[in-house]
């Protein structure tokens, strides 16, 4: 009888001790798994912190300073709760945000700033390139004082000329060459030049036409003749229309 | 006009070309008139070869180059109604005598 209890207790304590096993391995999952999760939202949110603090640093605005601090006391005050310190990360975030605008503001306005350096290179080079105008111009002004030269050399040789007609002048009739080579200087830049038509600029002949005279009170009465019958003396042409 | 030139001591030649247009007038100058009066036709077109306009003056001297022009609408009153006008083309007529 007490082989016979022995042999039904053992399987009992054996299904006891397999219990307990269970019971004890059950407990022993569940702390670890719990931790772990509280250890990475701690990380979590303070990688976050740090890595908001450093861009708001970076951004070198007042501003965006003043809330990296208002985050890290938020978060050091609050200590553990991880909603809060989510929130503050996203504040973080979005005062890096502004942070990062203003910092992109400031850029784009440092950018325009050099670019107006910029522009004032290129206004300077412009001027450089002004200066190189004024170089050719200087140049151009250059070959006009050669042509004045060249001129200068002209007269140079007209002068010799005039020398030679001395000479020529010495030898023979002196007085009518010299006369005659000024008349032909001065008449040729004494007259001014005609804008009117060729027929109307003085010293114009009269043009070659044959007419007939109708008016049988004056001489050549039905005859077809022109200007040169007038010859010798001054002639007033007068153009009518006799209706 | 003439008879003041001569009035002056001085001789002229003092002739008129009548419009083609007006060719079938002729008489209404030479009715008028004792100087030539010559009639101007579309094949000579004298008074684009002069290059003027109605009423237009020129002067001629005794070689027959131009010493003057004298156009109606010119700075120069040269109506001959107007004693100005008059005055200033026997002046002009006056000088090229000289």
């Amino acid at each position: 009888m007490r082989e016979a209890w022995r042999w039904h207790a053992l399987p009992m304590v054996a299904l006891l001790a397999g219990l307990a096993l269970v019971v004890a391995c059950g407990s022993g999952a569940t702390d670890g798994s719990g931790s772990t999760a509280a250890v990475d939202a701690s990380d979590g949110s303070t990688g976050n912190d740090a890595g908001n603090d450093v861009a708001m640093l970076d951004a070198g605005d007042e501003d965006a300073d003043a809330s990296a601090a208002d985050d890290t006391g938020a978060h050091t005050g609050t200590g553990d709760d991880t909603a809060e310190d989510t929130t503050a990360a996203d504040s973080a975030v979005t005062d890096t945000a502004a942070a990062d605008s203003t910092d992109d503001d400031t850029a784009a306005t440092d950018t325009t700033v050099a670019d107006a350096a910029a522009d004032a290179d290129d206004d300077a080079t412009a001027s450089d390139a002004s200066a190189e105008d004024v170089e050719d111009a200087a140049v151009s002004d250059t070959a006009v004082s050669d042509t004045a030269e060249d001129a200068a050399v002209s007269d140079t040789a007209t002068g010799d000329i005039a020398e030679d007609s001395a000479v020529t002048d010495t030898a023979g009739s002196d007085t009518a060459g010299d006369t005659a080579a000024t008349d032909t200087t001065s008449d040729t830049d004494a007259k001014p030049a005609c804008t009117k038509p060729a027929p109307l600029c003085p010293g114009a002949p009269w043009p070659q036409w044959k007419l007939e005279q109708k008016n049988s009170a004056a001489a050549g009465a039905g005859t077809s003749f022109g200007l040169d019958a007038y010859k010798g003396k001054p002639v007033l042409v007068v153009f009518l229309a006799g209706w | 006009m003439k008879a003041e030139v001569l009035k002056a001591g001085k001789d002229v030649h003092i002739v008129v070309v009548n419009a083609i247009s007006a060719a079938t007038n002729v008489t209404n100058l030479t009715d008028v008139t004792k100087v030539p009066v010559f009639q101007d036709v579309k094949e000579v077109d004298a008074w684009t070869l002069h290059a003027v306009g109605k009423d237009d003056f020129l002067i001629y001297d005794k070689e027959g180059k131009l010493i003057a022009y004298m156009p109606i609408s010119g700075e120069i009153d040269t109506v001959l109604q107007s004693d100005k006008g008059f005055q200033n083309v026997l002046a002009a007529l006056l000088k090229a005598t000289k």
